[in-house]
C-alpha cells in the first residue's frame, strides 16, 4: 500500500548537516554521565515527564507520566525510581524494558521553560520497601522502574515557550525548583569548570542577553 | 504589627536557617518573610509543613517556649522517606518561601509540681520547649533522652546547660534508657511527657501501670496499628449539613464525606495531627488515632474522622 511517506524520498545525515550545521561546543559537551545536584532538584519538582522505551521487535514506544510532583525519587545520582500506578494492565513500558532495557526521559517542570533529560538503562521491580517510598495519596506504587541513568542533559525552552505550555499555572513549583534562579545559572554552577571552557565569555555576563535574543527572535 | 495571616489557613513563611543539628537531622528556622509575628504557640504544639512537592508533615515546635519571630523545627530524615523529610533534607534551602498551616496542640503542657521527661531520638522535638518551660518555672524536673548513637541526638548542647537533671542514653554508648527506675509509681500531682518510637512508648506505658491516671501523656509519631479488624459500613450523619452519608468498609470516614461535599479540615491523614477534630454528636466512636489518652477516648465525645470509624451502626457528627 502506498501511503503519503511515499511522496518524500528520506535525506542523508550528511544533507541535515548542511542545512542545520553543527552545536557550539558547549552543546555538544553538555551531556554528563550522572545527575548533578541541579538536575536532581529539578527532577524532584517535576509532575510531567515522557519515557520513551524500544520493543523487542524495534518499534519505539513514548508514552506521558503525570504526578504530584517529585514523584521519580532519585535514590542517588547515577538511579532513579519511578513509580507505576494502577493503569490499563497494556504494560507496554514493561514489556519493552523487560526486552531492552532502553529507557529515555523527558522531564517538565510547570512554569518552568527548559526541560531536564535522562537516558539510561531500566528494570522493573516490586521491592515492598521502595514501593511505599513512591506511595501517593497513602497507597504504594503498584511497580517501579529503576533507571540506571547513562546521560543526562538539560534541553533550552524554545519548544514550551513556543506552545505557550505553562501559561496560567500558579503552583510555584518553578521558583521552588531554581530558588529564585534560573536554569542556566544553576546549569552553569553545577558544571563550572566544563562550562567556562566552552562558554568563555559568554558566562560572565552576556549568556544571558544571547538566551533571551534566541528566546524572542529565534523561535520559528 | 498583626500577626501573618496567610491564605485559607496557610500561612506563607521564608525559610530563615538551615542548621545540621546530629547525624541525619537538620533544624529549621521558618519566620514571616516581612518580619511580622507568627501566631503564638505553646510547649507541645507543631505545625504542618506544606511542601513544594504537595506533601504535609507535622513537625513538632522545638525553639525557645513563646518564640513568635521564628518557629523552630527539627527534621530526621527518613531511611525509606515518602518525600517529606528527604525534600526537607535535599532541597529545602534557606531563602525559600513554603507553607505552613497551624501551630496547633494536641500535647498541651499543663502546670505541674514536678516532671518527668522521656524522649526517644527525634522525639525530643516537642519535649525541649516543656523543659525549658519547667526550668523557667523553677519546677522539679528530670529528662531521660535515649538514642541509638550520641551522634544522632539532636539539641544535646543545649540540654548540657542544664547538668544532671538530664540523663542521656545512647544504645552504642551508656545503653536504653533504665525504664525500669520509672516504674515505682512517681510522687502525686507529678506529670510524665514522652514522645519517641513506637516501642519506647510502649514499653513505658507498661512501666506506667502504677502511676496514677493521667500523670502520663505521650505524643506519638504514627497512630497506633490498629490490629486489622475488620471494618464495617457506617451511617454517618452530618447534623449541621443536614446529610447523612454512608462509608463503605474499606474507605474512611473523611473521604466518604468528600465525596458527599462535605470536607472538613484536614491534613496527616493518618490521625496524629489533629486537624480533623469532630465533635460526637451521638454514637460510639471506635478511635484509632494516636492523639487522645484512654479517658479521653472513653468520652466519646470528639473524635479524628480521617482513621477512626464507629463501634455503633451510626453516628452523627457536628459537621
Amino acid at each position: 500500500m502506498t501511503t503519503a511517506a511515499d511522496a518524500y524520498p528520506p535525506i542523508t545525515m550528511a544533507r541535515v548537516r548542511e542545512i542545520i550545521g553543527f552545536p557550539d561546543q558547549f552543546i555538544a559537551e553538555k551531556k554528563e554521565p550522572h545527575l548533578g545536584e541541579f538536575a536532581m532538584r529539578f527532577i524532584a519538582h517535576s509532575t510531567f515527564f515522557c519515557a520513551a522505551t524500544v520493543g523487542a521487535d524495534g518499534l519505539m514506544d513514548v508514552g506521558p507520566k503525570g504526578d504530584p510532583p517529585g514523584s521519580v525519587r532519585i535514590l542517588d545520582p547515577w538511579t532513579l525510581a519511578i513509580p507505576d500506578r494502577p493503569g490499563n494492565k497494556l504494560a507496554d513500558t514493561f514489556e519493552n524494558i523487560t526486552a531492552n532495557p532502553s529507557i529515555g526521559l523527558v522531564f517538565f517542570v510547570p512554569g518552568l521553560r527548559e526541560v531536564m533529560r535522562v537516558n539510561g538503562d531500566a528494570f522493573v521491580t516490586d521491592d515492598p520497601e521502595l514501593l511505599g517510598m513512591l506511595s501517593a495519596d497513602g497507597k504504594p506504587a503498584v511497580l517501579a522502574t529503576i533507571v540506571r541513568v547513562r546521560e543526562v542533559f538539560g534541553q533550552c525552552g524554545k519548544a514550551i515557550i513556543r506552545a505557550k505550555l505553562w501559561e496560567g499555572d500558579t503552583r510555584g513549583l518553578a521558583e521552588a525548583a531554581t530558588l529564585g534562579g534560573d536554569f542556566y545559572t544553576l546549569s552553569i554552577a553545577e558544571q563550572a569548570q566544563k562550562m567556562n571552557n566552552s562558554l568563555g565569555d559568554l558566562v560572565s555576563g552576556t549568556l544571558y542577553d544571547v538566551i533571551d535574543d534566541k528566546y524572542q527572535n529565534e523561535l520559528f | 504589627m498583626t500577626p501573618n495571616a496567610g491564605t485559607a489557613g496557610k500561612l506563607d513563611v521564608a525559610v530563615r536557617q538551615l542548621r545540621w543539628e546530629a547525624d541525619g537531622v537538620v533544624s529549621l528556622d521558618l519566620a514571616d518573610p516581612t518580619g511580622k509575628p507568627l501566631p503564638s504557640w505553646e510547649p507541645g504544639a507543631h505545625i504542618d509543613l506544606v511542601l513544594p512537592n504537595g506533601l504535609e508533615r507535622q513537625y513538632s515546635l522545638c525553639g525557645p517556649p513563646g518564640e513568635r519571630a521564628y518557629y523552630r523545627i527539627g527534621v530526621r530524615r527518613e531511611r525509606a522517606s515518602r518525600g517529606g523529610s528527604e525534600y526537607v533534607h535535599a532541597f529545602l534551602r534557606p531563602g525559600q518561601r513554603i507553607s505552613i498551616k497551624g501551630p496547633r496542640n494536641n500535647f498541651a503542657f499543663h502546670p505541674a509540681k514536678s516532671y518527668v521527661f522521656v524522649a526517644g531520638g527525634i522525639g525530643i522535638t516537642p519535649i525541649l520547649p516543656m523543659v525549658r518551660a519547667a526550668a523557667a518555672r523553677g519546677a522539679d524536673w528530670r529528662l531521660y533522652f535515649g538514642g541509638r548513637t550520641s551522634a544522632s541526638m539532636p539539641f544535646l548542647d543545649e540540654l548540657r546547660g542544664y547538668g544532671d537533671r538530664v540523663r542521656c542514653h545512647s544504645s552504642d554508648t551508656t545503653g536504653r534508657i533504665p525504664l525500669t527506675e520509672l516504674e515505682r509509681p512517681v510522687e502525686a500531682g507529678a506529670k510524665v511527657y514522652a514522645c519517641g518510637p513506637a516501642s519506647l512508648l510502649s514499653d513505658l506505658d507498661t512501666a506506667a501501670a502504677n502511676w496514677p491516671a493521667e500523670a502520663l501523656r505521650l505524643e506519638r509519631f504514627k497512630a497506633p496499628q490498629a490490629a486489622p479488624a475488620e471494618n464495617k459500613p457506617i451511617e454517618v450523619e452530618c447534623a449541621a449539613s443536614k446529610k447523612t452519608v454512608s462509608v463503605a468498609a474499606d474507605e474512611s470516614i473523611v473521604s466518604a464525606l468528600e465525596k458527599a461535599g462535605i470536607r472538613p479540615l484536614t491534613s496527616c491523614r493518618s490521625g496524629i495531627c489533629g486537624s480533623c477534630e469532630t465533635k460526637v454528636l451521638d454514637g460510639v466512636p471506635d478511635h484509632r488515632d494516636g492523639i487522645l489518652s484512654a479517658s479521653e477516648q472513653a468520652a466519646g465525645d470528639r473524635m479524628f474522622v480521617c482513621v477512626s470509624r464507629a463501634r455503633t451502626p451510626r453516628l452523627v457528627l457536628d459537621l
